[in-house]
C-alpha cells in the first residue's frame, strides 16, 4: 500500500463519518423537536387570543418594515400590516431609499404629512429624509420613515431607534401575517419570570399559489410551481424540525429576518443589526445571544411553531441562486465576526454546540458534499473503489434525504395539517423524492458560488424580484 | 484494497449500508402509507364531523334559546316551575359515547358559553350536565397527565362547575405551571374576586402573561371592593406583589396608598416600576415630591418613568426639577424632561424655551418637534 492508497483511504473514512455524523445529527433533531411541538400544541389549546387581542395590559409592539422599490405592492401590504389584532401597536414603514414612487403612493393614499420627530440615534444610521404621519386618525398606528439607501440592516436600525415601544418585530414588508401573530409571539416575553426572553421568531410559510386578498390570507394551497413547491417542503423541515429542536436545546442562532420579535432594550445594547454582514438577522441573534453569555445574564431565545407568517418565495433559479448565495455569505461572514465563541466553554451550549453544529453541518455540509463528490467520482475513475460502492453511497444519501422530507411532512399533516388535500400532501411526497436530484444540487452550487465570492469580498443583497402577491392572483 | 460489492447488497452477506438504504425506504414506505392514511381517516372525519357539528349545533341552538314557561295559576295554586330542557334528541344520544363526537360537542358547548351569559349561559351549563359532560370533567380532573388534567380545570371554569372547586383550589400551586395557572384562572371563574384569595400561598411566579388573563378574567366581574391587597404587598413572593400593585392601580385602591408607597424602596426594581405606576395612578398632594426623591437613585427604566409621571401628577413646583434634567448627558432622560415641562402648561413650556440650552442640539429639535405637535 502506497501513500496515495493511505491518503484516499483517509479521505474515504473522512467522508464516511462525516456523512454519518450528519445524518445521525438530523435524525436527533426529527426526534427530538416532536416532544417541543407536542407541548406547544398542548399549553397552547387553552389560550384565547382573540379575547387578549382586546387588552389595555399587553406590551406595546412597533412593527418594522424596510422597503426597497416596494412600491407595486406597498399600499396593500402596509394595510395588512395596520389591519393586525392587537391594542398597543405602532406600524414604522422604513424607505430605504427606494428608486421607485413608494413613497408618494404611500403619502397620497395615507394622507401623510412631515413631522419635526426627533429621532434619538442609538443606533447609527444613514440620514432620514423625513419622517411622516398620517393625518387620518385610522392610520395613527403608522409612521412612514424617508431615509437614504443603506441596506436592511441599516434601515431596521432606523426603525429601532424610532420606535417607542419596548418591543419591536421586524419583518419583510411584503410578507402576510396571521390576525393573532403578534399576541403568539409576544407570549414568551411575558411567559418567563426567570429567564429573560431576548428574541422570539416563528414559523414563515411559502405563500406563493395561496389565495390572498386585502392583504389577508384566504386559503391556502401548494405552490403549483415547481422551486416555491420545493421551498414549501425545505421550510417545513427547516422550522417544524430545526428550529424546534434547537428552541428545546436552547441553542437556536437564527431567527429568520422575514418575522422575528426582538427585545429592544438589547438590540441596542447590542449596537443593533451589522451592516458588514448580508446575514443581519442571524448576527443579530448570535451577537445577542453573545452578549446575553458574556454578561451572564439568565435569557431565552423562544421559537413558535404556529404558521404566523406567509411569504412569498422566489420562483426562478436566479433569484433563488441570489438568496441562498447571500444567505451562504452572510453565515459565514457570522461564524467569522464570532469565531472567539468556536467550542469556548465560557458560552455554555452556544460555544459548545450551536456554533459547532453550524460551523460543521451547516456551513461545511456543502462543501464537503461538493468535493467529497468529485473526489469519489476521481478516486472511482482511478480504481480505488468500484462504480458499485459510489452509486450505493449515493444512493444512501438519497435514501436518508428522502426519508427526512417525508417525517417533516408527516410532522406537519399531524401538526397543523395546512395542506389539506390529499393530492397537495401526494405532490409533497412527489417533491421529496424529486428534491435531492434537482433542487439540492443546485443549492449546493450557490453555497460553493457563495463561499467563492465570499473569498471575493463581494458584499452586495442581490436584488430579489418578487411577483407580488396581487399580480399572481390576477394572473390565476 | 477492499472494494464494495453490490452483490453483498441484499443476500446472507448484507453490507451495513446495505441494512441502512433497507431501512430507510422500509421507514419512508410506512410513513407515506401512515400520512395517506391518516389524511384519508382525517378527511373522513372532516365529513362526519360536519354531519355530527349540525347536530351538536341544534342541540346548542335549543338550549340557548330554550325559555322556561311561565308558572300559571291553576284552581289557586301555581303550576310547577318546568326546570328541564327537552330531552336529548336520540341520534345525538346514540353518539355521546363516542370519543371524537364528545370532544367535539364539548368544544361546541364551551365556545357558545364563552360568548354567553344569563339565562343563555345557564342553559348552556345545563345542557352540558345533560349530555353528562361533567362526569367527563371529573375524570379529566383525576387524569395522571397534566395536559389533560388542566383542560378539564379549564373547562369547570368555563362552565361554573362549583362542585369541583374544592378540588380545584388544591391545584392553585401545583408545580405543573399550566395546571396552576389554570386552576387560578378557573377559582376565579368559580369564586369571583374571593378567588385572588389564592394569592395568600401562591409560591410560584406569577408570569406577566398570567397576570393579563387575570385582569381579563377579572374585567369580566362587576367591580367589587374585595380585600387582601395589603396583604398581598407585603409578599415574599416578588410577582405576587408586582400584581397587587397592578390591581390598586387598576381598581384605584387609594387607601391603600401608603402601603402602595412603600413598595417604591422595594429592592426589585420591577416591583418599584409598578409602585411608580400606581403611586401616579393613586397620587396624593405630595405624590411628586416623592417620586423625585427617588429619581437619583433609581435606575435608567424607572428614572424614564418618573419623568413621565410627573407630567401627570407634577406642578409649577416640579419645574426647577424638570428644567435641571435638561442638562442631562442621556437623550431619553432630555426628551422624558422636555415632553413633561411641555404637559405641565404655559409655564412649563415657558421654561423650558428659556432654557440655556434651548438653542442647542439635541433640545432645539426636540422644542421644534413638541412645538409642531401642539399645532
Amino acid at each position: 500500500m502506497n501513500w496515495w492508497h493511505i491518503a484516499f483511504e483517509i479521505i474515504n473514512y473522512i467522508l464516511l463519518g462525516y456523512a454519518l455524523m450528519l445524518i445521525s445529527g438530523n435524525i436527533f433533531i426529527g426526534l427530538y423537536s416532536i416532544g417541543e411541538i407536542k407541548k406547544y400544541l398542548r399549553k397552547n389549546s387553552y389560550t384565547n387570543y382573540r379575547l387578549l387581542a382586546r387588552s389595555t395590559q399587553l406590551p406595546g409592539i412597533s412593527i418594522l418594515a424596510p422597503a426597497y422599490n416596494e412600491g407595486a405592492n406597498i399600499i396593500e401590504n402596509v394595510r395588512s400590516l395596520l389591519s393586525i389584532h392587537y391594542n398597543n401597536l405602532e406600524v414604522v414603514i422604513i424607505n430605504d431609499g427606494s428608486k421607485d414612487d413608494s413613497i408618494e403612493k404611500l403619502m397620497e393614499v395615507y394622507d401623510l404629512y412631515k413631522t419635526d420627530l426627533f429621532v434619538n440615534e442609538q443606533l447609527d444610521t444613514k440620514p432620514i429624509k423625513g419622517v411622516y404621519k398620517s393625518r387620518n386618525l385610522i392610520y395613527s398606528k403608522l409612521i412612514v420613515v424617508d431615509k437614504e439607501n443603506g441596506g436592511k440592516a441599516d434601515a431596521l436600525n432606523v426603525g429601532v431607534n424610532i420606535a417607542k415601544h419596548d418591543y419591536v418585530v421586524c419583518i419583510d414588508v411584503d410578507c402576510i401575517l396571521e390576525q393573532d401573530a403578534l399576541l403568539k409571539l409576544v407570549k414568551p416575553f411575558m411567559e418567563s419570570p426567570d429567564k429573560r426572553v431576548i428574541a422570539t421568531g416563528g414559523v414563515v410559510r411559502i405563500a406563493n399559489g395561496c389565495e390572498i386578498s386585502n392583504g389577508r390570507l384566504l386559503k391556502i394551497h401548494l405552490p403549483d410551481q415547481f422551486l416555491p413547491r420545493v421551498q414549501t417542503l425545505e421550510y417545513i423541515r427547516a422550522f417544524l424540525l430545526g428550529r424546534m429542536a434547537w428552541s428545546r436545546l436552547d441553542g437556536l442562532l437564527l431567527i429568520s429576518g422575514a418575522f422575528g420579535a426582538f427585545d429592544k432594550e438589547i438590540v441596542i445594547k447590542c449596537g443593533g443589526y451589522n451592516h458588514n454582514t448580508v446575514g443581519e438577522d442571524m448576527e443579530l441573534i448570535v451577537r445577542m445571544r453573545r452578549h446575553m453569555e458574556e454578561a451572564s445574564l439568565p435569557y431565552k431565545v423562544a421559537f413558535i411553531p404556529d404558521p404566523l407568517c406567509w411569504t412569498e418565495a422566489p420562483a426562478s433559479f436566479k433569484i433563488l441562486g441570489r438568496q441562498r448565495n447571500r444567505w451562504t455569505r452572510g453565515t459565514i461572514e457570522t461564524l467569522k465576526f464570532h469565531k472567539i465563541m468556536f467550542f469556548n466553554p465560557k458560552y455554555g451550549l452556544m460555544g459548545m454546540l450551536s456554533y459547532p453544529y453550524w460551523f460543521f453541518f451547516e456551513f461545511l455540509a456543502p462543501l464537503v458534499e461538493f468535493f467529497g463528490f468529485f473526489i469519489l467520482i476521481g478516486m472511482t475513475l482511478l480504481g480505488y473503489f468500484t462504480w458499485t460502492y459510489v452509486i450505493t453511497l449515493f444512493v444512501f444519501m438519497y435514501s436518508f434525504g428522502v426519508l427526512f422530507s417525508v417525517f417533516a411532512i408527516l410532522m406537519e399533516v399531524i401538526t397543523y395539517n395546512q395542506y389539506k388535500s390529499r393530492k397537495d400532501i401526494l405532490n409533497l411526497i412527489a417533491t421529496a423524492f424529486i428534491e435531492p436530484v434537482i433542487f439540492h444540487p443546485f443549492v449546493v452550487w450557490c453555497v460553493v458560488q457563495g463561499n467563492i465570492d465570499f473569498l471575493r469580498k463581494k458584499n452586495s443583497w442581490g436584488e430579489m424580484t418578487r411577483a407580488g402577491f396581487t399580480k399572481k392572483k390576477e394572473a390565476t | 484494497m477492499e472494494v464494495f460489492d453490490i452483490t453483498n447488497l441484499i443476500g446472507p452477506g448484507l453490507s451495513f449500508f446495505g441494512y441502512l438504504i433497507i431501512t430507510f425506504w422500509l421507514v419512508t414506505t410506512t410513513l407515506c402509507t401512515f400520512i395517506l392514511n391518516y389524511l384519508y381517516i382525517v378527511n373522513k372525519r372532516e365529513t362526519r364531523y360536519e354531519r355530527w357539528k349540525f347536530i351538536a349545533d341544534t342541540f346548542i341552538r335549543k338550549a340557548i334559546f330554550f325559555e322556561e314557561v311561565e308558572p300559571q295559576e291553576k284552581d289557586g295554586s301555581p303550576e310547577i316551575i318546568k326546570n328541564d330542557l327537552p330531552p336529548t334528541p336520540k341520534r345525538l344520544q346514540k353518539l355521546l359515547p363516542n370519543p371524537y363526537f364528545r370532544k367535539l360537542i364539548t368544544i361546541e358547548l364551551l365556545s357558545a358559553m364563552d360568548s354567553m351569559s344569563g339565562t343563555a349561559a345557564a342553559n348552556l351549563k345545563r345542557a352540558f350536565y345533560q349530555v353528562k359532560l361533567n362526569t367527563r370533567v371529573s375524570k379529566m380532573l383525576d387524569s395522571p397527565h397534566w395536559h389533560i388534567k388542566a383542560a378539564g380545570i379549564q373547562q369547570a371554569g368555563i362552565m361554573g362547575m362549583d362542585e369541583f372547586k374544592d378540588k380545584i383550589s388544591r391545584f392553585i400551586n401545583h408545580e405543573r405551571r399550566l395546571i396552576r395557572v389554570e386552576a387560578q384562572n378557573t377559582i376565579l371563574k368559580l369564586s369571583g374576586f374571593d378567588g385572588l384569595r389564592f394569592l395568600d400561598d401562591v409560591t410560584y411566579p406569577i408570569s406577566e402573561w398570567q397576570r393579563l388573563r387575570i385582569l381579563e378574567e377579572l374585567s369580566r366581574l362587576p367591580p367589587e371592593n374585595f380585600t387582601g391587597i395589603d396583604k398581598w404587598l407585603k409578599s415574599k413572593n416578588d410577582t405576587v406583589v408586582i400584581f397587587a400593585l397592578k390591581l390598586a392601580k387598576v381598581y384605584f385602591r387609594f387607601e391603600l396608598y401608603e402601603e402602595v408607597r412603600a413598595c417604591l424602596s422595594h429592592q426589585n426594581s420591577e416591583v418599584r416600576r409598578q409602585a411608580i405606576l400606581a403611586c401616579t395612578e393613586l397620587q396624593t398632594q405630595d405624590t411628586a415630591r416623592q417620586l423625585i426623591n427617588r429619581f437619583r437613585s433609581e435606575e435608567e427604566k424607572n428614572q424614564l418613568l418618573i419623568i413621565k409621571a410627573l407630567s401627570q401628577i407634577g406642578t409649577e413646583e416640579d419645574i426647577p426639577f424638570l428644567s435641571s434634567l435638561l442638562f442631562s448627558e442621556n437623550i431619553k432622560v432630555v426628551i422624558a424632561s422636555a415632553y413633561s415641562l411641555a404637559d405641565l402648561g404655559e409655564n412649563g413650556m415657558a421654561a423650558l424655551e428659556s432654557h440655556t440650552k434651548a438653542a442647542v442640539f439635541p433640545l432645539d429639535r426636540i422644542i421644534t418637534e413638541i412645538k409642531s405637535e401642539v399645532k
